[in-house]
């Protein structure tokens, strides 16, 4: 056991430090007291004591090296070396502190996004087989395949070693649990058998074989285990799910499945219940896409064979004449890698909502940008300060000092400096870790932060920083001749060498860029938090009503419904299907009588009763609301604008064919956007039909919620005792389709400010220097008698310039880059020119107000003071 | 370097190498002025202090005397010079003299 020994970096350490002559005792002794420390303290504390002793004797250690003849050394070079730049660093504390500030916060900013792409990066990864599993689908527009679509792709591909498919069980949340306690999951799927072996499922009880083989069997998480037994072994008790009359043996427990997945199964119901309760003209249906179809290869190359034989395959699996026309219409076959679920895929019926690549772009960019940007302003204030040294150079190469050594000198500096920066950035990285975490809900620990990766990719940064900052002073600088450095005092160059404008103007057309991009971005984000979704979610509650409640709601709906109106407090009740942002069910929804060449695509469908309009705020257009006396028919429907729209016709009066029944249209209600506003407006029809539907509806008074719902519950719970009564406001839901969009936006904000802070920080820094540089210049031109303003404006000259390019570089590029993004949205800004104009505006007012607030205290000074200094 | 001064702590280590004769270095060294002053001090300082002592020229020192318990490491053992000696006596004779112009009655209360 090594724990029991001291730890063996600082036994290191100390051979490391001491000399020779004294490594034998100092250990010797250290041991010694290591063993009593032990028996009197306990081994961690003895432990401790030794590594801090270790560090003590660094210190005796240097006492006896300096009592003996100094041995020359490089070390006593470096030495002297850093002392010098601390020293510098003192002298100039606010340019120095501005310049480690500003790329401390690059960093730090870089390094939460390095951690964050990471995270997002790593998606799957925590599957053995992970590089193996890919998922095949129909079509590029569904995410899901046909039931018997898994069974023939094993048959037909050599390379495939095993299939397993899941299909969600029960809608968009079912109950699970016991008489005595029930949950609500949103993650139960019915899954293959073979799960167990392609997603290597670890078991905690119950056989592994055989666990999904038998109709009505169910394998648990971990976590809804205890939820649902607590400590007990569940392993062949049986839980209820849904309505279901027929219990589920429980046969495993496995682990809770990887949190970085976009699979967030809680509870698998075996494969043949799927079977049992579908009928078989459904489950051999080959255009029903219900099943999340996996498959393993048996090496991650073959998938280039298997995407070959793709179109034999369409062929194969409909007939010659289907494949001909899904080839005409670009709909192959689609194999996936698991890996790229996460990030790249944006179908129909995907598990759940999936990030974007397009953030990791964004991030990665902003990124590179920021350490650019901070790089620069390094490189820029670093280099104006050393020439601000030439008479120090000039004075060392008097006393002797070579060429070699100055270089050496200034490398030393800025990779101090660099050191330092870096050392804040961590620091500043470790301190905004809480406000991070609670931004992005992600929970990154300080260690992670700290992985030796991440610290060694920053000292990397930081000394090829120094090096880069510091190598062209150093080769400039030196290369001078003694009387130039000495006797004139000037600088190299009259004006800022053509390099540094360079990186200047770079840095002026990258925060341009950023600007610009954030204030698209921000008003992008606004058009669709304000934009009419066409209901009015306001102050709506919803409840799934499951189980025994939803059995005894539907027995006397009506009723119970004009009951519950009598409260004041309650302005509408309704029971739909579904609420907004679930994915409603498609279906094929056309006129009676059109002619059936025409294809009218798939609408969204919803089951509601007469109260649904009114709860959620749909404005009618035409027609009437469904009226239960006079709408006796088996179904009646409301269709939205758009679908009147897309059949060319008088909706209203229009008898449609749905299934195998047909109804009348009786109205139109404006288009809503059930959606993200990434999509266009879909079809939308209602249909009355409130046997079908399972969430409750309220519109409540805002002023007594509480209350309201309070004496909601009650009343459910008069229905049926056990009921679980978990409301949910329908605009939270809304909120939730858009939050992983609004986090990043606030993220990207966030550092967006924090860039242009940055280099608001170089151009402050710079614009100082190179005023107080000519100091002597503007000194003269008074005495001359040069007017302020012809003084300002010879500042000004050199910075607006600068500004000018940086402009035209960066509006077309910001342009492009916003363009690009804008095309994603199907609801977008038009870009307008005051877009680009403001924010050059205000970077050319704020970098010409740094210049002119410099500018000032230069004018206004006597020039004999400033040419005094000679 | 203060030449040949003795300072308080350096007296304690030089009294302790002579209780210890033998076996004197670092360890048993801390552990005697720990057990008799009842201070706390670290292994670090008590080494610089040897070697200052050494240097002074009060210590001289040899290597020798590994146990199983140092890792099989050997010891710095010390001993007192004469030079030493002569130090730690000055110093004792030095202080008794200065007692015996502090007034009895004064200090009585505070002699243990």
């Amino acid at each position: 056991m090594s724990k029991q020994n001291p730890p063996r970096w600082a036994i290191r350490l100390i051979k490391w430090y001491s000399h020779p002559d004294y490594v034998q005792e100092i250990m010797g002794d250290l041991e010694e007291m290591f063993t009593i420390w032990k028996q009197e303290k306990g081994t961690f504390r003895a432990r401790v004591f030794y590594v801090w002793n270790a560090i003590l004797f660094m210190r005796a250690y240097n006492s006896r090296l300096s009592n003996q003849s100094t041995k020359f050394n490089q070390l006593s070079m470096i030495k002297h070396s850093i002392k010098l730049s601390l020293r510098n660093i003192r002298k100039h504390k606010v340019y120095s502190l501005g310049n480690m500030l500003g790329l401390g916060i690059g960093i730090s900013i870089s390094l939460f996004i390095y951690i964050h792409i990471t995270h997002e990066l790593s998606f799957e990864k925590a599957y053995p087989k992970h590089e193996r599993i890919f998922r095949v689908s129909s079509s590029k527009d569904w995410a899901q395949s046909p039931p018997s679509f898994a069974g023939e792709l094993k048959n037909f591909f050599p390379e495939v070693e095993d299939v397993t498919r899941f299909a969600k069980y029960g809608g968009n949340a079912s109950v699970i649990g016991t008489n005595e306690k029930q949950f609500i999951s949103e993650a139960i799927f019915q899954a293959d058998q073979s799960v167990v072996e392609v997603f290597d499922l670890k078991f905690i009880e119950g056989l592994k074989k055989g666990s999904l083989d038998k109709p009505y069997t169910v394998l648990i998480t971990e976590s809804i285990a205890s939820k649902i037994f607590g400590d007990q072994n569940p392993v062949g008790e049986f839980v209820e799910i849904n309505e279901e009359k027929r219990k589920f043996e429980v046969t495993g427990v496995i682990a809770d499945l990887p949190e970085k997945s976009h699979l967030k199964a809680e509870a698998l119901v075996s494969m043949p219940t799927f079977y049992e309760q579908i009928p078989e003209d459904w489950t051999g249906s080959r255009g029903w896409m219900v099943m999340y179809t996996y498959a393993q290869l048996d090496d991650q190359q073959s998938v280039v064979k298997f995407r070959e034989r793709m179109p034999d395959f369409t062929v194969h699996y409909f007939n010659e004449e289907a494949a001909e026309e899904m080839a005409l219409n670009d709909q192959f076959f689609e194999i996936m890698p698991l890996t790229d679920i996460h990030l790249k895929s944006k179908r129909t019926g995907e598990m759940g909502p999936n990030s974007s690549i397009l953030y990791i772009y964004i991030f990665g960019t902003l990124a590179i940008f920021i350490i650019i940007i901070a790089s620069v302003n390094f490189i820029n204030i670093f280099t104006t300060l050393a020439f601000k040294r030439v008479k120090e150079i000039g004075l060392r190469k008097i006393v002797g000092a070579q060429r070699k050594q100055l270089i050496f000198q200034l490398l030393i500096e800025a990779s101090v400096t660099a050191v330092l920066a870096s050392a804040l950035g961590l620091a500043l990285c470790i301190a905004f870790l809480p406000y991070y975490n609670a931004l992005v809900d992600l929970t990154i620990t300080w260690t992670d932060l700290l992985a030796p990766a991440h610290v060694m990719l920053i000292a990397a940064l930081a000394i090829l920083l120094g090096l880069l900052s510091g190598m062209y002073p150093a080769l400039l600088v030196t290369r001078q001749k003694l009387a130039e450095l000495i006797v004139k005092n000037a600088n190299p160059k009259a004006s800022i060498s053509l390099f540094r404008k360079g990186l200047i103007v770079f840095q002026f057309a990258l925060s341009l860029f950023i600007l610009i991009s954030t204030v698209v971005v921000n008003r992008q984000m606004d058009f669709i938090k304000k934009k009419d979704l066409g209901f009015d979610a306001d102050q709506v509650v919803t409840l799934k009503t499951h189980g025994n409640l939803g059995r005894e709601i539907r027995k006397s709906h009506r009723s119970f419904v004009a009951s519950l109106k009598q409260n004041p407090n309650i302005r509408g009740v309704s029971l739909a299907s579904n609420v907004v942002g679930e994915p409603l069910s498609r279906e094929y929804f056309r006129p009676a009588d059109a002619d059936p060449e025409i294809d009218y695509g798939a609408t969204n469908m919803l089951w509601a009763d007469e109260g649904y309009l009114d709860v959620m705020g749909i404005e009618l257009v035409q027609g009437r609301n469904f009226r239960t006396k006079v709408d006796t028919s088996s179904v009646v429907f409301l269709v939205s604008e758009q679908i009147a729209k897309n059949w060319d016709r008088d909706a209203v009066g229009t008898i449609a064919q749905y299934r195998d029944e047909q109804g009348p249209i009786v109205g139109v209600f404006k288009n809503v956007n059930y959606y993200s506003l990434h999509s266009e407006v879909e079809p939308l029809a209602i249909c009355l039909k409130p046997s079908w539907a399972g969430n409750l509806l309220f519109k409540i008074d805002g002023e007594n919620a509480v209350e309201t719902m309070e004496y909601i519950e009650s009343r459910l719970k008069g229905k049926s005792p056990n009921a679980i009564t978990q409301f949910s406001f329908v605009n939270d839901k809304l909120q939730q389709l858009y939050a992983s969009e609004n986090d990043m936006f606030l993220v990207f904000k966030a550092f967006s400010v924090l860039a242009l802070i940055i280099s608001g920080l170089g151009l402050l820094g710079i614009a100082a220097i190179e005023v107080q540089r000519r100091t002597k210049e503007v000194g003269i031109r008074k005495v001359l008698g040069a007017s302020a303003s012809e003084i300002l404006l010879l500042l000004c000259k050199q910075f607006s310039l600068m500004l000018a390019i940086a402009i035209l570089i960066g509006v077309p590029a910001s342009y492009l880059s916003s363009k690009s993004w804008l095309a994603d949205y199907s609801y977008r800004i038009s870009l307008s020119a005051w877009e680009f104009a403001l924010p050059s505006l205000g970077l050319i007012v704020i970098s010409m107000l740094v210049v002119a607030l410099h500018s000032i205290k230069v004018m206004r000074s006597n020039p004999t003071e400033s040419l005094r200094s000679e | 370097m203060k030449g040949t001064s003795l300072g308080e702590f350096e007296e304690l280590c030089l009294l302790a190498v002579g209780i210890l004769q033998e076996d004197a270095y670092g360890v048993s060294v801390k552990e005697e002025v720990e057990k008799f002053s009842s201070r706390k001090s670290t292994l670090s300082t008590i080494h610089s202090t040897l070697i200052r002592l050494e240097k002074k020229g009060f210590l001289a020192s040899k290597m020798g005397g590994a146990t199983e318990s140092r890792g099989g490491r050997t010891k710095r053992l010390f001993e007192i010079t004469a030079f030493g000696k002569k130090a730690v006596n000055e110093a004792r004779q030095l202080r008794e003299r200065m007692w015996k112009h502090v007034p009895q009655i004064l200090w009585e209360g505070g002699q243990s």
